[in-house]
Parts: structure tokens; sequence; C-alpha cells
């Protein structure tokens, strides 16, 4: 082939290209919406597919913005007074494909939350409520009173500042971060990593997923790791204070702090202070090995 | 008194100010003024500070009945005792010293000694700011309101997830096929799990540990069959 | 309330001082005799300001039995800054928020809802035409009920129901006002 036949076809191809990509891409069509609200609205919000991004800010109104599939129709309904609000995306026809609509939706700080995806993945900065996806991965941070964060097999990344925090997830992977208070976690057989030093109160489980553990736990606070087959890791600085409670059915126990191991093979169990012991750990597992390591 | 028609009467905040006593005292001297003039405002807070004064009665000596509270405390026992850690082994592997034929002074002499040369050993050794304790048996709490506690809690999760396991039947149809695969998936990872401990409990019926466990497994049966419902 | 015989029982006289502090902290080290006489000391106080929030008996057993159990759980945190019983309380207040926040957010009912005038059962008129305090309290709306009880009933000034409940202060102050007016529209004068 000669250069210049060579360099027609680099031409015709550089232009032909993204004109398929323009015609595979689903047509969408901008929305820009905005309605006062009292500072705790409840909102409930629907995207199916594309993404949902919520944002927090001081002022007592909703602002949506972003693009919606052709093939679906935007709604934004409200109930008595500018309390309570649902918006988002439904098809055209019922049962239709729908396209993949990406929304930014601010919200008052207080608003109380509903929010359902399948596969868009949601993100939330500031905000408390409800997050729930089926498959879509779910991304929260900031500061928020109280979250339940569920989805059947999307990862669940949680950096939050929160008193109440509850979590769910089956095959994703899951991570909490910032500083809960209060948490109640687990997945089914997704990873299930905790690395924040703020917990009080933390309940932790899987059931062929590991555990990790991985942080300072504070004076004075219980946790309760139970993992039916997975691995249950607890990673503490030396400096920790902690008394921990480990047993298990028939996984091995290893104790990395000390030469101590557990009395016998037949009664799995091993109890472990660390310094004054101010945190009170326990960890059971059916089958799942348990292994306190020093950081 | 008499009113004095143009005088401006007093707002809602002055008025719920004045009748629970939160105004300090220039906005009191200034309010009461109007107060001695006005019939309306006068009124008005009188019936506040009334029911302000009510209130405060009833603040004062609450009358409620104290054997009521006393039997919410069982449960309450209950619930803390069941997050105690206790041994997964039987209680039948306990053996007695006596039985074994075994003088218990001997061993309690011998038990001594091996204490005074292992703290020595674990002072020289062992790192200050650890010390271990290996136990074979912790805390162990045997009563029967521990298993009834926890057979409540099976029992219950387990109607839960009967019923939950009916409307998912109704609902499969409209699920996504990645979707019915994703909770498919998980139900079965779950059943196994629970009936590994169903088992482990049928060899072991005494072990509070592992009712505990299989409470814990229904439980995200439970978690699981509930997002399913979300999910259509 | 009154008991079958027809008369109220008194709530028993609490350990004070050194008696209560060590009873903390042998409850502290996980004495559960301990702990129980913390409950019976407290519990009354308890139970009555979860009633008074929650307008059910049922409901709000269950609110007093999940707080001492959280109480259980968060004593080895408590240092002694306050007496136990202002603490006991703090902690059951966050309590029974957390659960109506938990029921709210299934109905998307806002806390700060308007008040509407409480609806009175012609039961629950007593002979003298006045309707006893506690029943009037449990008929009003959710919101007022919950500011009413922190502030007139449980002392709690409006920045701190603010903080607690997620209402501005402001309008934790207007909520005050309505539910006692609705309490006096109810109660006569």
């Amino acid at each position: 082939m000669t250069l210049r036949r060579l360099l027609t076809l680099i031409s015709i191809t550089a232009v032909a290209l993204p004109c398929a990509a323009a015609a595979q891409r689903t047509p969408t069509l901008p929305v820009l919406r905005a309605r006062a609200a009292t500072p705790d609205a409840g909102i409930k919000v629907f995207v199916a597919t594309g993404s949902v991004r919520l944002i927090a800010w001081d002022r007592d109104s909703i602002v949506v913005r972003g693009r919606v599939a052709a093939s679906d129709r935007f709604f934004f309904a409200h109930g008595t007074g500018k309390s309570s609000y649902k918006l988002g995306v439904e098809p055209r026809r019922i049962d239709g494909p729908q396209g993949p609509s990406d929304l930014v939706i601010n919200v008052p700080r207080r608003a109380r939350l509903s929010v359902k995806a399948v596969d868009a993945p949601i993100t939330a900065e500031g905000v408390g409520g409800w997050f729930y996806t089926v498959s879509g991965a779910i991304r929260l941070s900031g500061a928020a009173e109280d979250v339940e964060a569920e989805s059947i097999s999307g990862d669940v990344d949680l950096d939050l500042a929160s008193m109440v925090l509850k979590a769910r997830t089956g095959r994703g992977h899951m991570v909490v971060r910032g500083s809960p208070q209060d948490v109640d976690a687990s997945t089914i057989g997704g990873p299930l990593d905790i690395a924040t030093s703020t917990i009080l109160r933390g309940r932790f489980g899987s059931v062929t997923g590991n555990i990790r553990y991985a942080a300072t736990p504070a004076a004075g606070s219980v946790f309760e790791f139970s993992d039916h087959a997975g691995t249950v890791d607890i990673v503490l600085p030396r400096s920790a204070s902690s008394r921990l409670e480990l047993s298990s059915v028939s996984g091995a126990i290893a104790n990395g702090f000390s030469q101590v191991r557990p009395a016998s093979t037949a009664a799995r169990t091993l109890t472990v202070r660390i310094g004054a012991g101010d945190a009170h750990m326990t960890v059971r597992t059916f089958k799942g090995g348990i292994r306190l390591l020093p950081q | 008194m008499t009113n004095l028609p143009d005088t401006p009467h007093l707002s809602e905040d002055e008025r719920q100010g004045v009748a629970d006593g939160s105004l300090d005292a220039a906005a009191r001297a200034r309010l009461g003024a109007h107060l001695d003039d006005c019939v309306d405002c006068a009124g008005d807070v009188a019936r506040l500070t009334a029911l302000m004064k009510r209130i405060d009665d009833s603040r004062a000596a609450p009358p409620v009945i104290a054997s009521e509270l006393d039997a919410l405390w069982p449960e309450i026992r209950r619930q803390i005792e069941s997050t105690k850690v206790v041994a997964l082994e039987s209680s039948a592997d306990h053996v007695s010293w006596w039985r074994l034929g075994i003088d218990p002074w001997m061993v309690v002499g011998v038990a001594a000694s091996v204490v005074v040369v292992t703290a020595v050993t674990v002072i020289q050794v062992v790192p200050p700011i650890v010390r271990a304790v290996a136990t074979s048996s912790v805390g162990v709490v045997s009563s029967d309101s521990v298993f009834r506690f926890a057979d409540d809690s099976i029992e219950s999760y387990r109607e839960e997830a009967d019923r939950l396991l009916d409307d998912l039947k109704l609902q499969r149809a409209r699920l996504a096929p990645e979707t019915r695969a994703s909770i498919d998936d998980d139900l079965k990872t779950v059943d196994l799990a629970i009936a590994e401990l169903q088992a482990a409990v049928a060899r072991d019926p005494r072990n509070p540990a592992l009712r505990a466990m299989l409470a814990s497994s229904y439980r995200q049966k439970v978690d699981v069959l509930k997002k399913v419902s979300n999910a259509s | 309330m009154v008991d079958s015989a027809g008369t109220t029982a008194p709530i028993r006289p609490a350990p004070n001082g050194a008696a209560m502090d060590d009873v903390v902290r042998r409850a502290q080290s996980g004495d559960v005799d301990a702990f129980e006489s913390l409950y019976r000391a407290h519990s009354p106080a308890i139970f009555l300001l979860c009633r008074r929030m929650t307008r059910d008996e049922r409901e709000a057993r269950e609110l007093l039995q999940d707080a001492f159990v959280r109480a259980w759980e968060r004593l080895p945190s408590f240092r002694g800054e306050s007496a136990i019983g202002t603490w006991l309380h703090r902690l059951a207040v966050n309590v029974v928020l957390n659960r109506m926040r938990a029921d709210r957010r299934r109905e998307l009912a806002p806390l700060s809802d308007d008040i509407a005038a409480p609806r009175v059962a012609g039961s629950a008129i007593g002979a003298d035409d006045r309707i006893d305090l506690d029943a009037a309290i449990a008929q009003l709306p959710t919101g007022a009920r919950t500011v009413f009880v922190l502030h007139d009933l449980c002392g709690y000034s409006h920045d701190e129901i603010s903080a607690m409940t997620g209402i501005a202060a402001g309008t934790a102050r207007a909520q005050l006002w309505r539910a006692r007016r609705a309490l006096l529209s109810v109660l006569g004068p």
C-alpha cells in the first residue's frame, strides 16, 4: 500500500469511527429543575441506569441537573407542602428499555433521602438516608446522621462521619472508613474491610467473605465479628488497648501478639488482653480462620 | 386594667417567654408593664403560665408501676448475658480432677510452681505491653434463658425467612436474570452455612454459641430476602 | 398510672453519692447485679421518657429495654463527667430518636411536620371534662411531641434539641409554641 493510500485510509477511519460511536451512544436530553424544599425534606430518587450523584448544600431547595436518556422521562413530583419529593427517571413505555441517565442533585443538608438504582452507581456527599442498588456501586462520604446502604452485588464504600451506619452487600466489596460511631455491616461473600478508629459499637459479619479490621479500637468500644467460613483478620497497633475473645469451631486461630496459643485443638478459644483492655472485641467463626496481627 | 387599643400586643415569643420564665429580667420588666395594662395579653399569659405549672408538676413525680418495670428486667438480662463469649466446646468435655484419680493439692502445688516459672520467663521474654491469658473456657454461660433467647431469635428469623421466600416466588419473574442469579447464589451460600450450623447444633445441642451463630445466619438470610423485595 | 389496688407505687430511692459511684464502678467491671441496681433506680424516669415520646406502651417498653442494653455496652465509656442518671437519659433519648428516624425513613414523614389540632377521643375525657396531660401529649403530632417532651419535660435547651434531632433551633422553638397551644386547646383553661 502506498503512503498516500495509507494516509487516506487513516483519515477516513478517523472520521468514521466517532460517527459510528455517536450513532451507538444513546441520545440524551438535558434536564435542569429546581424546587424549594424544607431543610429536612424527605426525597425519594430513582435512576435505574447511568449514574446519580447527590451533594448536600445549605439552601432550602433541590436542584437537579444532568442528562436523561431520550427513551425515558424525568419526573419531579412533590407531596404536601415542600417537605416530600419524588424524582428520577422512568421509561416512557411500561417495561420499555431504559437508557443511561446521569443526574447530579443538590439537596438540603438535613434532607432524608431514599435513593434507589439498578446498575447506576450512587455517590452521595454529606447526606444521610437509605441508599439501595442492585449491582451499582455505592459511595457515601461526608457527615450524615443516620445512613443505611444496601446492594445485592455492588461494592459499598463508606467514608462517613455518622452516628449510625447500617450496610449490606452480597458479593460486593465493602469498605468502612471515616468516623462512624455505631456500625452494623455485613456481606455474604464479598470482602469487608474496616479502617476507622471511631467506632464505639460495631457488628460485622460475613458468610464466606473475609473480614479485615485494621485500626485502633476506641476506649469503651464493643465489637462483634462473626464469619462462617471466611477469615477474620484483626490488625492492631502494639499501643492498642483491647480485650479480645476469639473462638472458632474448626478454624485455626493465629495470635501474632504473644507466644500464647489456644489451650487445645479441641477447644479453639483464646482470650487476649492488650494493654489495659479498654475495648472489647469478640470474634467467632465456624470454620474460617482468625488472625490477630500487629500493625 | 384597661385595654389600650393603640398598644401592640405581645408577640408569641414574648408570651411564651413570660410564661416559661425564659426571659431575662429587663425583658420581664418591660413586658410586665404591658401586661398590667392589657387584659387580652395578661389572660393569655396566665393560661400559658397555668399550663407550665401543670407541666412542672407532672415532671416532679411521675407515677410508674415499679413491678411492671421489674418484669422487663429478665429480658434485658438475657440480652446482656447472650453477648458474653462462650466456649465452643461441649460442656461434656470438661473433666473433673478427682475422676482422673489425681490429688488436687498436688495439682495446685505443681500449678503454682509453673505459674512462678512462667511469670519469670514471661517478664523477661515477652514485651511488657502484652500479657495474654490462654484459656479453654471463657465465661461459660449455660443458663436456659440464653438458649431460650437464641431459640426465639432462630424461630422468629426462620418464620420471617419463610414468609419472604414466599414473596420471592411471586417476584422472581419480575427480576432481571442477572439479579435472580445473584440472589440465588447468595441464598445458596447462606443455606449451606445454615445446614452446617444445624448439623453442629444437632451434635452439640447444649452449646449456646452455635445457636447464636445459627441465629446470625438466619438473620443474614432475611437480609438477602429483604433486598429482593426492594429490587422488584 | 395506678396498679390494680388503686395505688401508685413510689419511685424507689436511688443510691446516691459514693454508693452510686460504687454501683457504677461495679457495673462497668461486668457486675450484672450492680447494673440491675442502676436499672431499678433509673428505669422509671427512662420509661416515662420513652412513653411520652412514642405514645405507644409496647414500643416504650421495647425502647426501654434497648436503651438499657445499649447502656450496658457503652457503660465502660462513662467517665463520670455527669451524673449517671443524666448519662442514661441522654443515651435513651438517642435510642428513641434513632428508632423514630428509622421509622420515618420508611414513611418519609418529616419530623418538622405541621401541627394539626389534636384529635380528642370522647372516651379520653375524664369526669371533670379535662383530659389527662399524658393523653393530651400523646395526641400531639410526632415532631411537636418530640420537641415538647425534650424541652418542657426533660429540660434540654433548643440548641441541644436542634443538635439531637436535626431540626433548626428556630423551627424547634416554633414547634414548642404550637405544642403548648395545642395542649391548651385540649386541656382547657
